[in-house]
Parts: C-alpha cells; structure tokens; sequence
C-alpha cells in the first residue's frame, strides 16, 4: 500500500505540471491583460498608452509565455505562488485567507448532500417502484436538470425577498464578529442549501442505482437462502458493496473544498476562494488564477488518490500491493 | 489611527433600516484600495466621498444635471479663498477644526503634500483628475520628484494655514472643473511610507481621513463599517454608522427589496421599475453629464458624418425612454450641456428629432447600400436596450451585428484598433473642455494621449477649439464653443441623442440621502442623511 500511495504521488508531479501548462497557456491566451482590465470602459483616461506599456514592462507581461511560464514554475517550486496584480498580496495568503469561507460552505454542503443522497437513494432502491420511489427520483430528475443558481435565486427569492427569513448575501451581518457563530450559520443556510441540492439528486440516482445492482446480485440471494435476517442482508452485504460506486462519487466531490463554488459564492457574495477566483477571472489577475488553478488541480489529483484508497476498506477484494 | 480594525467590530450594530445605521450597497472597491490617490472606479469612490474631504468643491449642486453655475466655491478643507489674480491665483485659508481621524489637525502642508503626491510620476498615483494646469505641475507628471523633494512651484505655503495655488495661465472656472483632482493628504503619514508602500495595508483599507466618517472596519468583499467622525466640522453626522455592503447588482437588488440595505445604484429599466414599485422604496434618478449615443468609425465608413446625422434621426428616443430606461433619460444633442458656462446651445442648433423619415432620406442621398453590414462593437452581452437601438437603425435601413469584445481588450480592439464601424459610447462627460477635445482632436488616439476612436478629424473644428480654451474671457469663450457646437452638428464624430441618469433607490425612511456624484465637483454631503424612525 505504502509503495502504491508513494507512485501514485509520484504521478502527480507531472500531472501537475501538465495541467499548470495548460492553465497558464490558455489564461494567458484570453484576450485583455491585467493592466487592460483595470480601465474603465467609460472613461479611458485613468492609463495612458505610456503607462500602459510602462506597467506591462514592470509586470514582466511583455515576455513569451514560454518564459514566464517557466519564471512562474521556478517560483513556485520555491513555494512563492506570485503576487496579486491588482492587490499587491501574496497569491498564496489571499487564497489561503478564503479557504476558510469556502470550507463553511462546501464541507456542510458535501456532508448534507451525502447524507442525503444517499439515505433517499437507498430508501428508493429498497421500495423500488413505490410512490416513495417515483417521487423521489422526480425529484432527483428535477433537481440533476436544475442548475444550482436556479436554487440559489429562488431561494433568495422566497426565503431571503418575501418571507425575509434568511439573509440575502454576505458571510456575516456587519458590525457582528466575523468568527464562527450563529450569525454565520444564519448566512450559510442559503448558499449551503442552493449547493447541495443539486448533489442531493445527483448522489441519490447513483445510491439508487448501486444499491438495486447489489440488491440483484447472486450473493444476496445466497444470503437470504442462508436465513439471514432482511436487515443484514439490506445494510450489510448489499449497502457495503453499493458503496464502491459511491465513493468514487464522493471523491470527486472533494476537490470543492479547496476550489469553492465560482456561482454560489458570486450570487451570495461570499467571500471564499470561488468569489475570488471569479473576480480574478475578471481582472485579469493572472498570479491569482494560476495559484488558485494549481491548488484546486492539487486538491483534484489528491482527492483521486483519497478515493482509491477509501476503495480498500471499502471493498476488501481490493488490494493494491 | 485611530480607527481600531477590531474593538469597534464587536459591538454588534443594527444594520438596514434600524435605527442610526445607515447602509448602502455597492461594488467591492477594485484592488481593495480605499485612496482618492488610486481610484479607478465606484466602488472605491462611494467609500472616499465618505472619508476624505476635498480642499474646495465647484459648486453647491443646482438643478438638473449641473452644479449652479454661479454662486460661491464650496469650501471644504479651506475654509477661506481670495482670489489674488483672476482666474490664475488664490489664496486658501485651511480651517482649523477640519481634522484627520486620527486627531492630528490638517494643514497646509498636507495640502501640498496631497498635490504633490498626485502629480508626482514616481508616485504611481491614479488620481481621476491631476492638475496639469498647475504651475510646475507637467514638470511632476513628466519627470517626477524624489520623496525627499516635496515642493510643487504652483502650491506654496503662505503661512502655516495658508496654501497659495498658481497657475501656468488664467483659467475661467477652474475650480469648478479642477476642484475633483485637490486632496489634502495625511502627510505624517503617508510621508514615512516608501512610493511603492503608498496603498498597502493597513491604509489601503483603513484610511485615515478627514471627512464625516471614519474607518472602523473592513471585511474583504463583505462591508466597510464606517462611524459618525464627532470632530467633523460641520458637526457629528446624524447617522451614527456608515455601512457600504459589497455584492453584484441583482444581489444587492434583492437585498434592497429584503431591506437589509438602505440604497443601491440600480440599473434604469425592469430592475429599477420592479423596486420604485415596492411601496417602501422611491427612485432618484439622478442625470448624469456623460453624453451618449451611436459613434462611427471615420476610417472604416464612408461618408462617415452624414451617416451620422442619419443615426440621429433614427434614434426614438421618447419610446427607448418610456419602455426601457424608465424614463430617466435626458434627451440631448449638445454634448457641451454639461459644463459650467456652456449649459445652453447656441441659437440656430437643432433639437433633438426623432423623424426615421428624414434618416432614410439622409441615407438615399448617400446612396447607402441597406445590405451592408456595419459592425457595432459592444463589451457587455446584448440587451434589450442594445437590441432596441440596433433595431431602430435597422428599420431605416442601418443593417448592424455585434461585434462582441472583452471589456478588457477594449484598448486594443476600440481604441487602438480599426476593425469595426459603429459603437455605442460617450463622448465625456468631464467637465474640462481639454479632456473632452481628447475625444475629437485630430489623432489624438489613444497611443496620443487622446481617446478618439473614431479617427475623426476635423481641423477648422480643432483650431476653434484651441482658440476657444486660450480664451480666458468666459463670455468670449462660450462664443467660440457655440461657433464649435454648430459645426458639429453637421459633421460630429457622435450623433449624441441623450444622456443618462445614475438611478439611485432608496428605502422610504432613508432622509437626506445625498448619493456619490459621478465625476462631479459637489461633495455629496453624507453627514445630512438619516433615517427615520
């Protein structure tokens, strides 16, 4: 397992590398710089033409891609992921300053939706063909076609609008401390929600699926045969072996942590790393979206060496030495 | 400072319409720099107009569109002005209770300092507006002044609270086109910092001002809190908190409708008609000096002027105003409507027509070809309103498509590049007759310094112009532009049809609300607004 997990890291390196290469080439490929981007299309006059180039030079924009590439890469190899150019700040602290925001809303999302998901998709599988079973997966259909800015706005809407329970926007209200409290559990109700339905439904169709598979499978009739009772047979032999699937599922769910939602948290402005990502998409802040860009595909890759692992004690068959 | 990022946070504060705090929704300011010496746009504004104050202001704001366009300077920092020689030297006298928030009084050196530090190229400042009127002034922005040098030929010390202001020439109205660009600056402070320090932390986002409010606490991307500044001098403001929430236009919306904020900037059209119907909320539109309508592309059409005339004709204005801009637009052709001196057209210039009839007979004299495609460049998806006006040239023959842009390549694609025919845009609404002449002087593209997009060119147009800024009898000068305004009708790089309105909506109980003015030389004055109760 040991030798395993050390290749698998090693692969990592340049799937990192292609990826970074790859996000370079094609942010810095989009049209506009991060100097262009900082003039206000109605009026031009905060930049001259001369100030233009001036702050292109100082920024190193005017070299290849090829070299600044490989200028960003050593860099980065030293554990300096850049400055902001439009705020002046260590790419690595600001991405770091909003993890924490972002980790507030993804981590209960993923867990609700976990929870969720799965608990409606194994209830749906065990009554299949009940009323509960197709309302379930109507719903399911509606909430996998949906998308979750859907939710998020109608929530806003019915919840934040009309019946003025819930906060519309923002991590806290202002003046409260900016620390974990009611306050932000109040804040997050929205945004949580607005992200895990659309996994709710997404999580439930596979736990339905994995969980009527297993329920067909030869060894569940070997274990009734056996005598065994309705509830083992349901949660130990077929839940546990409907699980695999679902921890492939999960494990792509992971890299969310780090990288934020760029709709939701843009919708509620909430300040996490998919906020920030979004405005340096927007500004052209070329440092910012590569390091934000290299921690997600991190997370990503990460996240897929997680996952295989779960599948050993997931699924006992499976061995990797 | 004395603006403590944290104890103050910890009392927990009202927010919305409760009580004495008044909150405001708004873009988060660019780059997290809250300093009237780098702004580059609203959001960073909205949060200055509350914190710093201006030496003087143009004027006190009249009707319409426009500061009176007489009456006394509006005193801010300087609580006394002489003029030594017309139009070209004053004296100002700095009050003595006008304070930064940290205590320390502001003086005349802080006057300097802030001039200096505007026009000082070594700085990197982004001051909207410098002064390169002021005497020594070009000498600053064209080759800088070490930190150890500050001193401006044009600003000198008159004694310890007196600053006197030169200029290179006499210029009519100065203060009331130049006042924007005078910011006092806190030099005991920002006179410790190195250059490439000016705007970092911790007074990029915790300013030490002078103005009504003072800094208490900023969280990124959420809010600035603000608090009543007792020793501001014309007295505490009414409202004991100033809070400006951060978020996108439809969120901020949306919260304005919950009311959990005071007011927001909406967008003319459904967004604004949808919240003025709320029983709770009332619009203030408020006219904005920026001219707009269809530009055409000189080098890349021919007959470019008088398709121009015909795109005025074609524009229905009264029905785009009715049905999609809530009725909130100022029908308009002059594109001088704005400045001080210039407010009324010259006898003998049309009004504004909307008569399709005469645009198509403009065209048939062209012998436009009405299956040419002209190419209209837009930076934001298209809109109804986009798409009204594209329709409107349309159906008097005008076929258009978009040419849809990056707002960030707009320097190279509009206004460097010549790839394009048509593009809907303004034509400046400053208020300094040199930099709107940026917008039609003959080259003056932007690598010139200038934002003629349109390649327009006029020459006669031109030498009237620099005779009419040379001019510094006012009545003389307003003659001169008359004589321009009627030129242009004819052969303009823009047909103007209006101008446009920031429509600000406030919550009902919200009472004085004075909001930020575009580029306007009026202090809006904040520590007037409360809520009622």
């Amino acid at each position: 397992m040991t030798q395993y997990i050390l290749r698998r890291l090693l692969l990592v390196l340049p799937l990192v590398l292609g990826i970074t290469i790859i996000t370079f080439t094609i942010i810095n490929l989009a049209p506009g710089d991060p100097i262009t981007a900082m003039l206000d299309p109605q009026e031009m006059r905060q930049l001259t033409s001369a100030d233009i180039e001036q702050r292109r030079v100082e920024l190193g924009l005017n070299q290849p891609i090829p070299v600044r590439y490989l200028i960003w890469v050593r860099e980065a190899l030293h554990g300096n992921l850049g400055y902001s150019i439009q705020e002046k700040r260590p790419v690595a602290e600001m991405v770091l300053e909003k993890l924490p925001a972002s980790l507030a809303l993804s981590l209960p999302s993923i867990l609700i939706a976990i929870t969720l998901g799965v608990g409606l998709g194994v209830l749906a599988a065990l009554r299949q063909y009940s009323l509960f079973d197709y309302l379930a997966t109507a719903a399911a259909f509606f909430g996998v076609s949906v998308p979750g800015f859907f939710f998020a706005f109608m929530g806003m809407y019915l919840l934040g609008v009309k019946l003025q329970v819930l906060p519309i926007f923002g991590m806290w209200t202002p003046g409260q401390p900016t620390e974990i409290n009611l306050d932000l559990v109040h804040h997050a109700v929205l945004p949580v929600a607005a992200l895990a339905i659309a996994h709710v439904a997404g999580y439930m169709r596979y736990a339905r699926a994995a969980m009527l598979d297993s329920l067909a499978a030869e060894y569940v009739v070997t274990a009734r045969a056996k005598g065994i009772s309705e509830v083992a047979v349901q949660w130990v032999h077929v839940f546990r072996n409907a699980l695999l699937p679902l921890v492939t599922i999960a494990g792509l769910a992971l890299p969310t942590l780090i990288g934020g939602s760029f709709v939701i948290e843009t919708i509620f402005s909430w300040p996490g790393v998919g906020l920030l990502g979004y405005t340096a998409i927007l500004q052209r802040d070329y440092p910012l979206q590569m390091g934000i860009a290299l921690m997600s595909a991190v997370a990503v890759l990460l996240a897929n060496l997680v996952t295989d692992i779960a599948y050993c004690f997931v699924d006992p068959r499976i061995r990797y030495d | 400072m004395s603006a403590n990022p944290t104890a103050a946070g910890q009392a927990s504060l009202p927010t919305g319409l409760s009580g004495t705090t008044f909150t405001y929704g708004n873009s988060k300011p660019a780059g997290n720099v809250i300093n009237p010496l780098n702004t580059i746009g609203t959001g960073q504004n909205v949060l200055i107009e509350a914190m710093f104050l201006r030496l003087v202001y143009g004027r006190q704001w009249g009707d319409g569109q426009n500061p009176a366009d007489s009456g006394p300077i509006d005193l801010a920092v300087a609580g006394a002005m002489r003029e030594i020689e017309k139009d070209r030297v004053w004296e100002f006298d700095i009050r003595p209770n006008v304070k930064w928030h940290d205590g320390r009084p502001v003086s005349a050196d802080d006057v300097i300092y802030g001039i200096w530090l505007a026009l000082n190229k070594n700085a990197k400042t982004t001051n909207e507006t410098p002064m390169p009127l002021l005497k020594g002034g070009q000498k600053l922005l064209d080759q800088g002044a070490p930190p150890t040098d500050v001193s401006v030929d044009g600003a000198t010390k008159k004694g310890d609270n007196t600053v006197r202001i030169e200029l290179e020439q006499p210029v009519p109205n100065y203060w009331v086109n130049w006042s924007v660009g005078y910011w006092p600056m806190p030099k005991h402070i920002f006179g410790q910092l190195p250059f490439d320090n000016l705007f970092d932390a911790p007074y990029n986002t915790m300013p030490v001002g002078n103005g009504p409010f003072k800094a208490v606490k900023y969280v990124d991307g959420q809010y600035m809190q603000m608090a009543a500044n007792p020793d501001f001098y014309l007295g505490k403001p009414k409202t004991d908190n100033y809070i400006v929430r951060f978020g996108d236009g439809n969120t901020l919306a949306a919260a304005l409708e919950a009311q959990e904020i005071d007011g927001m900037s909406a967008a003319a059209g459904p967004v604004y008609d949808h919240l003025t119907s709320l029983p709770y909320v009332v619009g203030n539109p408020v006219p904005a000096p920026l001219p707009y309508g269809f530009a055409v592309n000189y080098q890349t059409v021919d007959k470019a002027a008088e398709l121009t005339r015909a795109i005025g004709y074609a524009i229905d204005v009264a029905t785009y105003n009715k049905q999609l801009a809530s009725n909130t637009l100022v029908p308009s052709n002059y594109i001088f409507g704005h400045i001080v001196g210039l407010e009324t057209p010259p006898d003998g210039f049309r009004k504004p027509e909307y008569d399709p009839e005469k645009a198509k007979a403009i065209l048939k004299d062209l012998n436009w070809d009405s299956s040419k495609t002209l190419r209209s460049v837009i930076w934001t998806p298209p809109t109804p309103g986009t798409d009204a006006l594209h329709a409107m040239l349309n159906a008097v023959g005008i076929k258009t498509q978009y040419k849809q842009i990056d707002v960030a390549t707009i320097y190279d694609q509009l206004y460097r590049g010549n790839d394009w025919e048509i593009v809907w845009t303004n034509l400046s609404g400053d208020q300094d007759l040199a930099q709107v002449w940026k917008y039609i002087k003959c080259g003056w593209n932007y690598d010139q310094g200038g934002f003629n997009a349109e390649k327009y060119c006029n020459q006669e147009l031109d030498a009237l112009w620099q005779r009419g800024l040379d001019e510094t009898d006012q009545t003389k000068r307003k003659q001169i532009f008359d004589q321009i305004s009627l030129k242009l009708q004819d052969t303009s790089p823009q047909a103007t049809v209006w101008r446009t309105a920031v429509t600000y909506v406030w919550n009902k109980r919200v009472k004085g609300a004075y909001p930020y003015q575009y580029r306007r030389p009026v202090r809006p004055a904040l520590e007037k607004v409360y809520i009622q109760p």
